[in-house]
């Protein structure tokens, strides 16, 4: 699933070491392992902004709403 | 709050590898994380910040941040830290050791440096084993926990960090885990702004070299763990002390007004006829 | 400090006043003997300087201290004996790997271990060239007089600021613990740290210079944002295992001072110009050894001393220049031969040694035997 722009969330699968804390520590259930390991989002419309997944990323590989110029994002199919 | 991304790419080394060095669901990435929110909540600039790392796996962090940075020998951070302010006292002088960093091999400098009251904010990142050489128990590995050099469990009490520094003269100390992660920067600015030495003890999960050698789970369910027995200080005094079972007190734990190091060396100079700039 | 010309003055005492001469504003140590005066002489003139004065809690710590101080742009220095230099041996090769310039004064007593606290020795010979591990540099001097005690360690804080190294200031017990009247040198040249010449981004800590120049060092807080480790680094100070880069990086540390011997050697000749006959002294046997040599030229033999000021880099090519009309080379020390061994590298089959370890300095009378025994 292509993330449109108007996607809460942004996930770098070039820093991303599919370490499933995000999916796990998600309090409404948004994001899911892709086939390929690497977590996205499953049900966007499900996430409130709360920012666990970004906080409790170790590797930063996942950000909330770009807002700004985001230095590197990888299409993620 | 500013999320992490957004405060991390401002201080990350642009040049630098990433992804970092740290293995999959390393809680030192998450504790790395709180300490760039900490800062970029205080008004310092990255000239006047000096990070100081010991050796070990949280010994790297000082490769990734854009500050003045010092990878010193191993257990030896904090008397380069202590070097470096006395030498300039305006800097920020910040030291990141593991647990086997500061309180094994270095541990006689963790206690003299609290002893002290130097104007130092000291990161210990707590995974409860030695992770970069492979495994090994450390001074705050649980009893009958494995490791590499512990293969029929651990028969050695593991220090309480919080409790020890608070009995050596700390006079800020507080305790976060890689859960609590939003509570653990604010804990580290309040430590960056206290004047005096402050200790701020970040638990984290190493999931391999202790996770997985003691089958506690994914790193998610080490951060549980974390969550489910972490409670208040209050609510922890309260708890007998014959059926606290894994609890843990989590907040500041210490926080005493206390005149530092560098002024009472300041009145050391005046005293000698030396002028204090 | 009052202006002092004229004074008498113990070995440690003025060490420390040398030190401040050169503009160390740093000291960090701890407690041994034969060193203690050391501490205690810069404990109570430090403050007075607006400089910075602390007993760590062991030699590990102190050594830490002053390269964390030199970091922050303060000349610093430590000072201990045997067992505290021991301690310290990690540290200075921290010091030598991340270029961080600092003075180490080791006053020897006897070893090993505990070994004679109070009474002299010149066993750390080899300790202060390869106590630490792996391949490093090493600039060690030696004095042999109070006076010496002075000028030499302004010239250590030289030395470790232009090459941006550690430097040791090796001495024995006797010379730390005697007192001399000594003049003190109202103007000693005295080098102080170089400042960067380039802009931050174009700052790298570690790449020396076309031509051999030393980047300056720059101080932690004025801009210079970089990174120092104790592992092998680029030139910009970040670890590397990039074979290139480390052979590099390891030549140029040791490269350094292996390209400036001519300025980093001292020695004094004593009548050797006619001499056939060549005592290698240093240190307070240097003392005992002029005697001897005065002894021997009594009785017509020609005798003379190498004296070296500089112990390491060794002064090897002063002694294969004149090897060639030496009949012997006699060498006094308070050890069982660790300078002999270096001279024999130079001079085979022409060193023989005199050397003492009961605690006592080898007497001129010891020196003087040896000689006429040589001569004969």
């Amino acid at each position: 699933m292509t993330p449109k722009n108007d996607e809460p969330i942004h996930i770098f699968s070039s820093w991303c070491k599919q370490c499933g804390i995000c999916i796990a520590i998600c309090p409404k259930k948004v994001l899911e392992k892709g086939p390929d390991g690497y977590p996205y989002a499953a049900r966007p419309e499900d996430c409130i902004l709360c920012g666990m997944c970004d906080v409790h990323c170790p590797d930063y590989a996942i950000t909330l709403q770009a807002k700004h110029e985001v230095k590197e994002e990888v299409e993620h199919e | 709050m500013m999320r992490t991304t957004e405060a991390i790419y401002k201080y990350l080394r642009p040049d630098k590898k990433f992804p970092h060095m740290w293995c999959p669901g390393c809680g030192i990435g998450i504790v790395m994380g709180a300490l760039v929110r900490a800062i970029e909540n205080t008004e310092l600039t990255k000239d006047e910040i000096v990070l100081v790392s010991g050796i070990g796996c949280s010994g790297r962090i000082s490769t990734y941040l854009d500050f003045n940075t010092l990878h010193t020998t191993h257990g030896r951070a904090l008397t380069f830290a202590t070097g470096i302010k006395l030498a300039n006292p305006e800097l920020t002088v910040i030291t990141v050791m593991g647990d086997g960093d500061a309180t094994a091999i270095g541990g006689n400098h963790l206690i003299h440096a609290c002893r002290r009251n130097i104007g130092i904010t000291s990161i210990i990142i707590n995974n409860n084993i030695y992770g970069m050489t492979g495994g090994q128990y450390s001074p705050t590995t649980p009893m009958e926990r494995k490791a590499s050099t512990a293969q029929y469990g651990s028969i050695e009490k593991p220090f309480d960090i919080c409790k020890l520094v608070e009995a050596c003269g700390a006079t800020f100390v507080a305790r976060g885990t890689a859960f609590h992660a939003k509570m653990l920067d604010a804990m580290m600015l309040r430590a960056l702004n206290h004047k005096g030495f402050s200790v701020v003890e970040a638990m984290s999960q190493c999931p391999v070299q202790y996770g997985r050698r003691n089958k506690l789970g994914t790193p998610m369910d080490m951060m549980q763990w974390f969550k489910d027995n972490s409670v208040s200080s209050p609510v922890f005094d309260k708890i007998p002390p014959d059926e606290v079972d894994e609890q843990f007190p989590v907040g500041v734990l210490v926080n005493k007004e206390e005149k530092d190091y560098i002024d009472r060396y300041r009145d050391i100079v005046k005293k000698a006829g030396g002028e204090v700039p | 400090m009052n202006k002092r010309n004229e004074v008498l003055l113990q070995g440690n005492e003025a060490c420390a006043m040398g030190a401040l001469a050169a503009g160390m504003r740093f000291f960090a140590g701890y407690p041994i003997t034969p060193s203690t005066e050391i501490a205690e002489f810069l404990a109570a003139e430090l403050p007075k300087l607006n400089g910075t004065f602390i007993q760590m809690e062991d030699e590990i710590s102190s050594m830490g201290a002053i390269i964390g101080a030199s970091l922050a742009g303060t000349k610093s220095m430590t000072a201990t004996s045997g067992p505290g230099f021991s301690l310290m041996q990690e540290n200075i090769g921290f010091a030598s790997m991340a270029e961080v310039p600092c003075v180490v004064v080791n006053v020897m007593r006897g070893g090993p271990s505990t070994g004679m606290p109070t009474r002299p020795s010149q066993g750390d010979v080899m300790q202060s060239r390869w106590g630490t591990h792996g391949d490093h540099p090493a600039i060690v001097l030696c004095p042999k007089s109070v006076l010496e005690c002075y000028t030499l360690t302004v010239r250590a804080f030289n030395l470790a600021e232009k090459y941006r190294t550690p430097v040791i200031v090796l001495m024995d017990g006797i010379v730390g613990h005697m007192w001399e009247n000594i003049e003190i040198p109202p103007t000693l040249e005295v080098i102080d740290r170089a400042k960067p010449t380039v802009p931050p981004e174009w700052y790298h800590p570690y790449e020396n210079l076309p031509g051999g120049d030393i980047t300056p060092l720059a101080p932690f807080g004025q801009g210079y944002r970089y990174h120092v480790t104790g592992m092998v680094h680029d030139r910009s100070g970040f670890p590397t295992l990039d074979h290139d880069e480390v052979e590099q990086g390891l030549k140029s540390i040791i490269n350094k001072i292996k390209n400036n011997l001519h300025d980093i050697i001292d020695i004094e000749e004593y009548l050797l110009k006619d001499a056939d006959i060549c005592v290698v002294a240093y240190g307070s046997v240097a003392r005992s050894a002029r005697e001897a040599v005065n002894m021997a030229r009594k009785e017509g033999i020609k005798a003379g001393m190498l004296r070296p000021i500089t112990l390491w880099p060794f002064p090897r090519f002063h002694l294969e220049g004149i090897t060639g009309r030496m009949k012997t080379f006699v060498i006094p020390e308070m050890n069982l031969g660790q300078v002999y061994g270096e001279v024999l590298k130079s001079c085979p089959k022409k060193a023989v040694r005199v050397t003492r370890v009961d605690g006592e300095l080898v007497t001129p009378d010891q020196i003087f035997s040896k000689i006429q025994e040589v001569s004969s």
